[in-house]
């Protein structure tokens, strides 16, 4: 009987503790209770590429550009993005611009560019500096994108 | 020998953790919930500052477990009022298997005086939302 009696002093006790909240309410004649909750709708990214990556790109050199081919970012939500290029450049050269469509990306992960329409698609072209006319070899270059909620 | 018994009598009624302690909390305790008649009790196991993520594909998100207690029989429905954004409409809202009413006309009726469970709300709208928060009234009546 004892045992009964601690373990049911416990379970309410118990009860308490663990619940985040509680309120007990009269009926007079009705009785009414008010929860505000805070909803999101899970943010997701969709990127397409119609090219081979595997690919060489040959850079113009006149404009020191090189066109690689159709990319899309596609989101259910408002999104930003900003790139990051990889330490795989030769010595001197630079990554100075990429632009998807008439697009140009940001690389500041502080000024991110925004894509307010969900969607961002066109052409990708990378622009690089003068130094790369003298680079006699091929060389990869690493994209890193990176994406925010808006 | 007697004397030391006397002792440890007094000892153990003094006691914080003494059975007689217990007795007397919890007869307050019944007293005290049968001294405030027809009460509904809710209690709930989820930080509700927290931001709850929609699943996409089903449109609805599981919130946490939800216990309603009365100690009389009752009936009652929920009204769900979408703030910040437009477009967003809640459906449904279910405690386990059981959608709550949300017409005031004909509530949801709980003869056991209790429900219990994990409350899930549905949602509907076109276009995902950005953040929002939806305020729920429950409305309670006797039955």
């Amino acid at each position: 009987m004892r045992k009964v009696f601690v373990i049911l002093v416990t379970l309410i006790l118990a009860s308490f503790i663990f619940a985040a909240g509680s309120v007990s309410l009269k009926f007079n004649p009705n009785a009414s209770w008010s929860q505000t909750l805070t909803f999101s709708v899970r943010q997701w990214i969709k990127v397409t590429w119609d090219y081979d990556e595997t690919q060489a790109f040959a850079i113009d050199d006149t404009s020191y550009t090189a066109t690689i081919g159709n990319i899309e970012f596609r989101s259910n939500k408002r999104f930003k993005l900003y790139y990051g290029i990889g330490s795989t450049l030769p010595s001197g050269v630079n990554v100075v611009s990429v632009k998807v469509g008439s697009v140009v990306l940001s690389n500041s992960s502080t000024t991110p560019t925004e894509v307010s329409t969900k969607l961002l698609s066109g052409v990708l072209e990378i622009g690089f500096n003068s130094e790369v006319l003298n680079v006699e070899n091929d060389f990869p270059v690493k994209f890193d994108f990176t994406f925010l909620p808006f | 020998m007697k004397k030391l018994k006397i002792l440890l009598k007094i000892h153990n009624h003094v006691s914080i953790f003494g059975f007689g302690r217990i007795l007397v909390f919890l007869f307050a305790l019944i007293f005290s919930s049968l001294a405030l008649s027809q009460t509904i009790n809710i209690e709930w196991y989820y930080d509700e500052g927290t931001t709850f993520i929609i699943d996409e594909i089903y449109q609805r998100v599981s919130i946490g477990t939800i216990y309603i207690y009365s100690n009389v029989k009752f009936k009652f429905y929920v009204i769900p009022k979408v703030l910040d954004v437009q477009g967003v409409t809640v459906t449904g809202v279910r405690i386990k298997n059981q959608f709550i009413s949300m017409n005031p006309s004909s509530p949801t009726i709980v003869t056991n005086k209790w429900i219990y469970g994990t409350m899930v709300i549905y949602f509907s709208y076109i276009e995902p939302p950005e953040d929002f928060k939806v305020e729920f009234t429950f409305v309670f009546l006797p039955l």
